[in-house]
């Protein structure tokens, strides 16, 4: 349901191959990381932005896309929604489990 | 709309008639319940064939007084997702008799295509780019099935059995299991 | 235990073949993904908050040590070297990856085991008594018709787009562990007036955020007319069940808009339609079944050990364990051993790959070949000889799973939660973890005695939260999780819904709160009553004054 938005907005989804949450970049590249990401400042620049997720999604390397509402802060946008935030930063449980080879955490927390 | 009939796409000899159009006296069409209903004398007197089309809300006991009457039943899926017209289909062959042509319209997935036949489908309108093959190989990609008194091509277990005998079996490790001291 | 024959073999192959043809059309983008989402999950693949879940189908709960050393393989192979039993008797892994699913599934096959119907709107994975088959107090093993709709409802051409998830539970047992009357349909296996065996069938209970505890629709069907039953509810509700609201599309909201008379009317008129004989397997394939499940090789032995006495008198951290963890077997000489998947302070239900090994190892030397997985994310050694309970009981300590707090506050049910899980609106781990710290003293605990604390991420209730004595859902408000808390839910066989007892508590205060429910329990219990009995007979208010006072 559309929330009434008032902060900027970054565009992700969700990697087909693994399901990892990307962003896209400044540079139009899908990172697994939101400090690059590009924002939308106004409804125009958001339908663009969103727009810019049908190339990756023809080429099926990305799923789901969606704009989320972030904040500017000295360590980069945040999310608004705490759901988003959790996303991002991963299980707040540690994996403590024998580590094998493909073992490492896919999102550092 | 492609139709699809024992795994070949066919001609489609039946037209969809408008709930105002009038009714031909010849061809083959597909009218909704209700004016089957309101007009069945004079479809009775018409040379072609008749069809109807159900949503997938009413109750195929509806129809039962006049199956006869019947050459298709078009049953409907809004999506594909949405799995009643199954169930109308099993009542309609089973308790019903029914032995006309069983059309599925509306969205139709080749994922579908094993179960539709199994409930008794036996035609079927596809997207227009739907692949032949690809149809082919997913109605078929299952040969076996553990619910007894469908229909399909598939297998159930006692088929499986019957076609195999006993001392041909090369399933030892069941003959071992079963022989284990109890 | 079930073996696969050739049917089986071929049937499962040609599934995984089948999936890996719709992931490949996936990939290449033949399958959009809309299209393709629905098919992922008619084999549980899920995509969650951070990748890709996979829900492996333990049927009935039952597994035995090369399946369980699979489990292992895949947790490393294609994991992060863990997986995490539910509260549906499934396992869940949290980390494969899209083009490995196939093979994941490959391996599983080669186990006799899959994903199938894990998910989506269809009859999940049929989940049963954990001790069924050892109980004590089991009129029959329930088993063998858990095995036969297990394979009844497998692709079931006409009940595989329902208009929601569809789940059965059966018992053979008066103790009801299987929370069958939370179930879609929950079945029991009694003795009518003749002494014949034949099932109760419960209808429309569930969880969710319209809690509800099922209907009884038949005192006793007889056994061999159970699938064709099972066929016309099915068929009632795949034509009526409400399609045009996802939380009003279950079987419970049916049952209740329609009223539990009038449902069953429209079941038995349907039933009166359906050529039973047609539908229901012959005779001699129930006992191909039923075969499988007959008693393993039980020894011949006295029922007490002296060694195992001896042992109890001895070493007093080993008698707490038998007294929580070890339940009555139905052979003499014989006991059930739980293996508490809940360490202090652990997630409830994760099990490393070694431990999985671990359990494996101990059920093939110890327990017959045989686990089970319990509906409160624990596993089970089914068939133990009380001599080699301490044997076991030490191995089980090396792995750090011998923690005696079976049915205790630290055994904890907890949903994967927004830790995990795209639907979750708030996280359930680190509360059940900080809970488990908190009230994890062996002898606290003990003191507080019988007590089941359920924990949800969201409305949903995957964590059982409203059959829980302490139920606890996790919800999010402006950016900060919350906590609601409810009282004297039970999910045994006097199943109950929690009732809430009022505002919300935070993160941080909610650990707090159930500290106080619990301090305020101790404080008013007369004789000797449990956490629900003493909350049964004073109601909700004790708790409320007690919390809202000192928060």
């Amino acid at each position: 349901m559309a929330k009434k938005i008032t902060g900027p907005q970054v565009l992700t989804a969700n990697q087909l191959s693994d399901g990892m949450a990307v962003f896209l970049s400044n540079d139009n590249v899908w990172l697994t990381s939101i400090e690059n990401a590009q924002f939308a400042r106004s409804e125009e620049e958001a339908t663009d932005l969103e727009a810019c997720a049908l190339p990756a999604i023809r080429s099926n390397d990305i799923v789901d896309p969606y704009l989320i509402e972030i904040e500017e802060t000295e360590a980069g946008p945040v999310p608004v929604e705490f759901r988003e935030r959790r996303r991002i930063a991963g299980p707040s449980v540690q994996v403590t489990f024998n580590t094998r080879p493909n073992g490492q955490l896919a999102l550092a927390s | 709309m492609p139709l699809i009939k024992n795994g070949q796409i066919a001609d489609d000899t039946w037209q969809v008639l408008e709930d105002d159009a009038p009714l031909p006296e010849q061809g083959d069409v597909i009218v909704a319940l209700e004016r089957f209903l309101a007009e069945i004398d004079q479809i009775r007197t018409r040379s072609g064939r008749t069809g109807i089309a159900i949503e997938n809300t009413v109750d195929p006991q509806e129809v039962t007084a006049h199956l006869d009457d019947l050459d298709l039943i078009a049953l409907d899926f809004p999506a594909f997702t949405d799995g009643r017209a199954y169930s109308q289909a099993r009542q309609l062959r089973t308790k019903q008799g029914y032995t006309g042509e069983l059309r599925a319209t509306g969205n139709v997935l080749a994922d579908q295509a094993g179960f539709l036949l199994q409930v008794g489908f036996d035609a079927f309108e596809v997207a227009a780019d739907q692949s032949l093959d690809v149809w082919n190989k997913a109605a078929n990609s299952m040969a076996l099935a553990y619910q007894r008194g469908y229909g399909g091509t598939q297998k159930t277990r006692d088929k499986l059995q019957a076609a195999r005998p006993l001392a041909n079996t090369s399933n030892c490790a069941l003959a071992v299991e079963q022989s284990l001291p109890i | 235990m079930y073996r696969y024959d050739e049917f089986d073999t071929t049937f499962v192959r040609q599934r995984v073949d089948q999936f890996r043809d719709q992931v490949n059309r996936r990939v290449s983008g033949e399958l959009t993904e809309e299209q393709f989402r629905p098919l992922r999950l008619m084999n549980g693949l899920y995509l969650q908050l951070h990748a890709y879940m996979l829900r492996v189908a333990v049927p009935y709960g039952t597994l035995n040590a090369a399946q369980m050393r699979k489990l292992a393989f895949i947790a490393d192979k294609y994991d992060k070297g863990y997986g995490h039993f539910t509260t549906r008797q499934n396992i869940q892994y949290n980390w494969p990856k899209l083009p490995d699913v196939p093979d994941i599934l490959d391996h599983l096959a080669d186990v006799e085991m899959h994903a199938i119907q894990t998910s989506g709107n269809c009859i999940r994975n049929v989940t049963a008594d954990q001790w069924s088959g050892a109980a004590a107090d089991e009129v029959e093993d329930p088993r063998p018709y858990a095995e036969l709709m297990r394979q009844w409802s497998s692709l079931h051409p006409e009940f595989s787009f329902l208009p929601r998830k569809f789940k059965i539970a059966v018992t053979g047992a008066q103790a009801d562990r299987a929370a069958i009357a939370y179930h879609d349909i929950g079945l029991r296996l009694k003795k009518n007036g003749s002494d014949e065996i034949g099932f109760e069938v419960l209808v429309g209970g569930g969880m969710g955020r319209t809690p509800m505890i099922a209907a009884r629709i038949r005192d006793w069907l007889p056994k061999q007319e159970l699938l064709a039953y099972l066929e016309a509810i099915m068929r009632v509700y795949n034509l009526h069940g409400r399609r045009d609201n996802k939380y009003k599309a279950r079987i419970k909201i049916l049952v209740h808009e329609l009223g539990a008379e009038e449902f069953t009317s429209q079941v038995e008129e349907e039933y009166t339609r359906i050529d039973a004989p047609r539908v229901m397997p012959p005779a001699q394939e129930l006992e191909r079944i039923a075969a499988y499940f007959a008693p393993p090789a039980f020894d011949d032995l006295q029922d007490d050990s002296p060694k195992f006495m001896q042992h109890e008198e001895e070493d007093a951290a080993f008698a707490q364990w038998v007294e929580r963890n070890v339940a009555a077997h139905k052979q003499r000489g014989y006991a059930i051993v739980n293996v508490s998947l809940k360490p202090v302070g652990g997630v409830p239900g994760d099990a490393s790959s070694d431990q999985m090994r671990a359990v494996a190892d101990l059920a093939e030397q110890l327990s017959l070949d045989e686990i089970r997985v319990t509906h409160e994310q624990n596993l089970v050694l089914p068939h133990v000889r009380k001599q080699d309970l301490y044997r076991l009981w030490q191995e089980l300590k090396k792995h750090e799973l011998a923690d005696a707090n079976i049915g205790l506050a630290t055994d904890i049910i907890a949903c994967p939660g927004l830790d995990y899980c795209a639907l979750a609106t708030a996280r359930s781990i680190p509360i059940s973890q900080d809970i488990s710290n908190r009230l994890g003293d062996i002898a606290r605990q003990r003191e507080i005695g019988d007590l089941k604390i359920k924990i949800s991420g969201c409305i949903n209730a995957c964590g059982h939260h409203h059959a829980g004595h302490i139920g606890i859902l996790g919800l999010e408000k402006r950016g900060q999780e919350y906590y609601q808390i409810t009282l004297g839910g039970s999910g045994d066989e006097r199943a109950s819904v929690g009732e809430i007892i009022g505002p919300g508590f935070s993160s941080e205060t909610v650990t707090d709160a159930v500290e106080t429910i619990v301090d305020t329990y101790v404080g008013l219990r007369q004789n000797g009553e449990t956490f629900i009995e003493a909350y049964r007979r004073v109601g909700p208010d004790p708790f409320k004054e007690a919390v809202y006072a000192a928060h």
